[in-house]
């Protein structure tokens, strides 16, 4: 709800109380009805209407449930979205300029203005456009992975560029041993199944598969550190630093610790996050249709499985 | 249309077991290769496509990228394409130091000393 508390003051003080006819600049209602929240089928199917002066605006968007046509007005006043409830046919459309009469709920003695609050809260995705995403979150998720990314492949890209160099390179099949990397591996593999799975329960209201299998997924997470952990102690031991091995190139070691010490890192930012969702989704506020921010999640654990398989296969097989 | 398309996504959910069991089998896989296959070239090239395959799996499923709208696969792919080039513009710098590097000729301490 953090996001309307921005919004409160600003429609206070510009909503007059005894609302609505707006005047429409650019009408754009020819999306596809979409399926409105869950919050807004709780509008009670009384109306008493209303009328009274929003601004100019324009269509963003109309939603079609129970027979009603909900429209997302986009105000260019505030730039909020204002879903109103009415009859279709009480919108009539001139190109340029729609005149709409809009019916809001103002039972139980809710102003206007509160009724619109109370709608445009419930309304959390901005104006669509044919590359919108189902979720913003996860388009800026999606984002910061690509970056990300250019993070991991410029590290790659540098590591080839050196071992390819290099004449010394040391054998990683001889040195660095990889039973270990292959258990830990499978680990991330796993761990990104029960991430999958932790999804799929929050999105069909299993709270207890929700929480286990999360718990399971931040538990891979943490062994595979542990294990990182152990590797890294083991190979400093048999000599191995940032500045020198035994075996040949100093850059091994190098090359070695940065790749593997920045997804570790990766891995235990994602311990973290997935802690951090675990722990505010526990009592159950990611299931059913709110399961974004465990989608979201996921989304950046699986990268980091998904990069761990590159750097398995550059790092330690090649 | 892409509204439609993903609808349909979220009642579809693949078999995330049996994408698991391949992921781990191509792990093996890849263990495997370097014990069986002695050419560099030909064991470095089947790791590098076993390794881009079990990738893209991930992307494609775990990360629904396959369910989504084409705007997200175009970001994930956005990374993708600038690695390339960042690899093909490192490929002269790599071909060019060859040669193994030695360090300049150090003067000599003692002249220098007397003065």
């Amino acid at each position: 709800m953090s996001h309307s508390s921005i919004a409160r003051p600003l429609l206070y003080d510009c909503i007059p109380d005894d609302c609505i006819s707006a005047r429409v600049e650019h009408a754009d209602i020819s999306r596809e009805p979409r399926r409105p929240s869950a919050r807004m089928r709780d509008v009670p199917d009384s109306f008493s209407q209303r009328k009274c002066n929003l601004g100019s605006g324009y269509v963003t968007q109309r939603l079609l449930f129970d027979g009603h046509a909900v429209h997302r007005i986009r105000f260019h006043s505030w730039l909020y979205f204002l879903p109103l409830l009415e009859d279709e046919s009480l919108i009539t459309s001139r190109r340029d300029d729609i005149t709409f009469s809009g019916t809001v709920d103002t039972e139980g003695g809710k102003t206007l203005s509160e009724a619109v609050i109370d709608a445009h809260a419930h309304v959390r995705q901005p104006a669509e456009s044919p590359v919108t995403p189902e979720s913003w979150g996860k388009l800026g998720m999606w984002v910061f992975l690509a970056g990300d990314a250019m993070s991991f492949g410029g590290l790659l890209a540098g590591y080839g560029a050196i071992r390819a160099s290099s004449p010394d390179w040391p054998n990683p099949l001889q040195t660095l041993g990889i039973q270990l990397t292959a258990f830990m591996t499978f680990l991330l593999i796993v761990s990104s199944f029960t991430m999958v799975k932790a999804l799929s329960a929050a999105k069909h209201n299993d709270l207890a598969g929700f929480r286990k299998f999360m718990l399971l997924t931040i538990l891979g997470g943490t062994v595979f550190l542990g294990l990182q952990a152990y590797e890294w102690t083991h190979l400093t031991h048999v000599g191995m630093t940032m500045s020198e091995n035994p075996w040949g190139a100093p850059l091994f070691g190098t090359t070695f610790y940065v790749l593997t010490g920045f997804h570790g890192c990766h891995v235990f930012s994602g311990v973290v996050y997935l802690s951090c969702v675990l722990w505010t989704g526990i009592g159950g506020r990611f299931t059913g249709d709110n399961a974004s921010p465990v989608e979201i999640v996921g989304l950046y654990w699986h990268f980091v499985d998904l990069v761990w398989i590159l750097v398995f296969t550059f790092v330690y097989l090649l | 249309m892409a509204s439609e398309h993903a609808e349909h996504a979220e009642h579809a959910e693949p078999n995330y077991f049996a994408i698991m069991v391949i992921l781990t089998i191509l792990t093996i896989i890849e263990i495997i290769i370097p014990q069986f296959i002695s050419a560099k070239l030909t064991a470095g090239t089947l790791l590098v496509l076993l390794a881009v395959v079990k990738a893209v799996i991930v992307a494609l499923y775990f990360m629904h990228l396959r369910f989504e709208r084409s705007i997200l696969g175009v970001i994930a792919m956005t990374p993708m394409a600038i690695c390339v080039f960042l690899i093909v513009m490192l490929l002269p710098d790599i071909t060019a130091s060859t040669k193994t590097y030695t360090p300049p000729e150090q003067p000599v301490a003692s002249e220098t000393v007397h003065h």
